[in-house]
């Protein structure tokens, strides 16, 4: 669905990414781990058209979206979740979620977005009882959901989460990625980046491992679960082998 | 330590000697008061450095303590009230009045933070201009004061603008002494502290309530002082000089050398009060070129001068090492 | 007093609290968009006043085509202040940068009207007039009430009211506080944040200008009147910082004050204004109605 290129991203005169190649796989979670600092989030950046880049990045093999700007990426339905939640605060839930529609959604009249949002309510039932609390008062975890909720009402066909387990608690994190899961079932193309390597390898088809602005490591999940140097480097006391 | 002998140093030291010397045979009469009000706002700059340069806090309160000390130094100097000092006593006893004064009020304002302080020393400005513009028995309402005696230093009288030169450049001179010292003090450095995380501050033990109080302290303080010399300088004080938009104008002098670089006040305040009178023949369009470059100022350079001065050194290092670095290769 | 001064005092103390309001409301729009507060915002009123008021004395143009004329300038001015002031400054790492930078602003505005439209106090007649030319009177109950502080109080409530649903209800409105909210995630999201800040300057330029236009002729036009916006400022703090309804009764409050205390304290009004400022934010400075979202500022 989306394949970069010999992708070079830049913050000013520093190179942040060094000719990166991945290919975000239809239909399925893939996942990319690695250390603070390694590019993680700047690879979503350089997808959704927040970062300076060089290279190829291209959606459907027909689109390529470096030099679009972020709001025509949005409308690509590619949908990125940034890392720390970005939710609204001073929106209630229901309007944050309302403001997600806008890539598709014209200025005025009304379409009607009611199936997306009772889709949402039935994936995050606690979200619905919260429906007119203002964004600021809601805890952590309910606003990644609140993120990740608005995200899905912009009818995504790929949906970038960055660090969705940041700052919660290992109970909410199980149940954010069940539902995570849940939502790839339903069709949509995840690109998941995490810290939490052990999680998202356990959730996705796809690993690529980057370090230092270069993937060092791809392959399937599975496989790249049990190379003896991501146990190392990024399972640490998780791993089943040791040494 | 190193700075006071780096190469640096010593340039800015022989600058201000040449200034000094030069400055008084070439300028007098209006031009000489020119110079003169500059140095004086530039003690009253470095009070506002010590609030917004190195403390972060915003304050328009400059002008009210300048009022102050103008109108303190106006009514014990003169026959209005019967007391009749000497101006040397009352000059020194300006700043310790109000740096008491400052000190009380700033319990009281230092309480709320951020712009809600800053909006506090607004409301402060406005109060007491609207005391000193019509409360006549002390303030002289809308004509203010006059016949006030000019400096006396153990019989000798500043009467002209020339000798009035090397008291005020003598003053401002301690007072950046003063300024510099303490921004390298625990004082300067809880103030930083401050400025840069107010939070992290306080739990690192900071008590960052009574360090403001004191900044402020020291502000107003230096603000009286000014204003005490300022209406003896000028022989008059009214209340036109204090209202909100001289405060800002203040701020602005502040902000443009380099609020929180102690030459750069000085030079700040030289240009606001200097510029203006070079220029005199743009009169009418110099108040908008004015705005337009204070806007200029701060989208380019929000460090003010000295900041570019840092940068343009910096990126001379830079390019220095860099051709050093090829010519190991 | 009698009956007669009160009446006349409140509805003067209204009509100025409305005028507050809205420079209150386009204050605080404009702290939730760049997070600071714009000192140029009696500026912004001044300046609509000397368009407006240039438009039917030098242009001589009727109401009905004076409108829409100004509101294109609105636009314009709208534009430039956003893209001097916000756009070059939005990341500045010195957040008084910004507010210095509307001081210059305020200052250009100034030199800006004095250039254009000469240092003399120009005078606006009022928008209804009797047979001699002098301010028509509507008597209620035989009570005279100065038309126009009726009208200023009409068309800024409704002004105030439907900007107020603009951003409550519509769902434009929402991409609009989104934007300001957090600029980041609206353009993640696809919301045009340069369009939506930009209409939010407009409206901000809109609401300051029409209440400059509606007092023009009580006060006179002339470049001091950005000093109104110190009252707005009260009606902020006063009201609650970010809380666009505590503005609003702020903002009324102040002007009812400052009306009543000329009556006793003349020259001194600014006293009362100002002391209750310093008592709000000692004893209440979340203000009658302040909240949490508030402390961008």
């Amino acid at each position: 669905m989306i394949k970069i290129h010999n992708l070079h991203s830049y913050y000013g005169a520093i190179e942040a990414l060094k000719g990166i190649g991945l290919w975000v796989r239809s239909g399925k979670i893939t996942c990319l781990i690695g250390s603070n600092g390694a590019g993680k989030t700047t690879l979503l950046k350089s997808i959704s058209g927040a970062v300076d880049c060089k290279g190829s990045i291209k959606y459907n093999d027909s689109t390529e979206l470096i030099g679009r700007s972020s709001q025509k990426i949005a409308r690509l339905n590619i949908t990125h979740v940034p890392e720390g939640r970005h939710i609204f605060p001073g929106l209630t839930v229901k309007e944050n979620l309302e403001v997600g529609t806008i890539n598709w959604h014209g200025f005025f009249g009304r379409m009607p977005y009611q199936k997306e949002m009772e889709e949402v309510f039935e994936l995050f039932p606690r979200l619905k009882e919260r429906e007119n609390q203002l964004g600021w008062s809601l805890s952590g975890g309910e606003q990644q959901m609140l993120a990740i909720g608005r995200a899905l009402m912009s009818r995504p066909r790929v949906l970038m989460l960055d660090e969705p387990s940041m700052g919660l608690a290992p109970v909410i994190v199980s149940e954010l990625f069940e539902k995570i899961t849940e939502i790839n079932r339903q069709g949509t193309t995840i690109l998941l980046v995490e810290q939490n390597a052990r999680l998202a390898m356990k959730v996705s088809d796809y690993t690529y491992v980057i370090d230092h602005g270069r993937i060092v490591l791809e392959g399937e999940s599975l496989e790249v679960r049990k190379d003896p140097r991501v146990i190392k480097s990024y399972l640490g006391k998780f791993a089943k082998s040791h040494r | 330590m190193k700075r006071k002998f780096s190469p640096e140093a010593i340039v800015l030291v022989s600058l201000l000697v040449l200034f000094i010397i030069i400055t008084p045979r070439v300028l007098s009469g209006y031009s000489m008061n020119v110079v003169n009000i500059a140095l004086m706002f530039a003690i009253v700059a470095y009070g506002i450095s010590v609030m917004l340069g190195m403390g972060g806090q915003l304050t328009f309160a400059a002008v009210s303590f300048m009022g102050g000390g103008a109108y303190f130094m106006a009514n014990m100097c003169t026959d209005r009230l019967g007391i009749n000092m000497p101006t040397l006593p009352a000059l020194l006893l300006t700043p310790v009045v109000f740096a008491g004064i400052a000190f009380v009020i700033g319990l009281l304002l230092l309480k709320l933070s951020g712009t809600y302080f800053t909006f506090s020393t607004i409301a402060l400005v406005q109060v007491t201009y609207a005391f000193y513009n019509n409360y006549k028995p002390l303030f002289g309402g809308a004509d203010g004061i006059s016949g006030i005696p000019t400096l006396n230093l153990f019989g000798y009288k500043f009467t002209s603008y020339n000798t009035w030169f090397y008291v005020l450049i003598f003053l401002v001179i301690i007072v950046a002494v003063i300024v510099e010292l303490i921004r390298d003090s625990q004082l300067g450095r809880s103030l930083a502290a401050i400025r840069d995380n107010e939070t992290a501050a306080l739990t690192m033990g900071i008590n960052v309530y009574m360090t403001k109080v004191i900044a402020f302290t020291i502000a107003g303080a230096l603000a009286a002082f000014g204003g005490a010399l300022w209406c003896m300088h000028g022989r008059f004080v009214g209340s036109d000089m204090f209202n909100y938009l001289n405060a800002a104008q203040f701020i602005i002098m502040a902000m443009l050398g380099g609020v929180n670089n102690t030459v750069g006040i000085f030079v700040g305040a030289l240009l606001v009060k200097v510029l203006p009178e070079i220029l005199r023949s743009l009169q009418s369009y110099m108040q908008l070129i004015w705005g337009f470059f204070i806007i200029l100022l701060m989208v380019f350079m929000p460090t003010g001068l000295a900041g570019l001065y840092e940068q343009i050194k910096a990126n001379i290092k830079h390019k220095l090492q860099k051709k050093r670095e090829g010519a190991g290769q | 007093m009698d009956f007669r001064l009160f009446c006349t005092l409140a509805l003067n103390g209204i009509a100025m609290g409305v005028v507050y309001a809205m420079l209150a409301m386009g204050l605080i729009l404009l702290i939730r968009a760049v997070g600071v507060m714009n000192f140029a915002q009696g500026d912004l009123l001044m300046f609509g006043a000397y368009v407006t008021s240039s438009l039917i004395l030098d242009f001589e143009l009727p109401l009905y085509l004076m409108i829409p004329v100004s509101f294109i300038c609105f636009v314009v001015i709208g534009l430039v202040f956003m893209f001097t002031i916000y756009w070059p400054l939005r990341k500045a790492s010195y957040p008084a940068a910004t507010i210095i930078a509307t001081m210059g602003a305020s200052i250009i505005l100034k030199e800006l009207a004095t250039l254009i439209w000469g240092a003399l106090p120009r005078s606006l007649p009022p928008i209804i007039t009797d047979a001699n030319g002098k301010p028509g009177i509507l008597y209620i109950g035989g009570i005279p009430l100065q038309w126009q502080y009726v009208l200023t109080i009409i068309v800024g409530a409704i002004l105030i009211f439907l900007i107020h649903m603009l951003f409550e209800k519509l769902y434009v409105g929402k991409m609009m506080q989104a934007a300001c909210q957090d600029s980041y995630a609206a353009n993640l999201m696809g919301v045009p944040a340069i369009a939506t800040i930009s209409a939010t300057y407009i409206i901000v330029v809109c609401l300051a200008s029409v209440g400059g236009f509606m007092i023009a002729p009580i006060y006179m036009v002339r470049n001091t009147l950005g000093t109104l916006q110190l009252r707005a400022f009260a009606g902020v703090v006063i009201g609650g910082f970010g809380n666009i309804k505590g503005a609003i009764i702020g903002s009324l409050i102040v002007g009812l004050v400052e009306v009543f205390s000329t009556v006793f304290l003349s020259g001194y009004k600014d006293v009362t204004v100002f002391m209750l400022i310093i008592l709000f934010l000692l004893i209440r400075p979340q203000g009658l109605f302040g909240g949490k979202i508030a402390d961008k500022a």
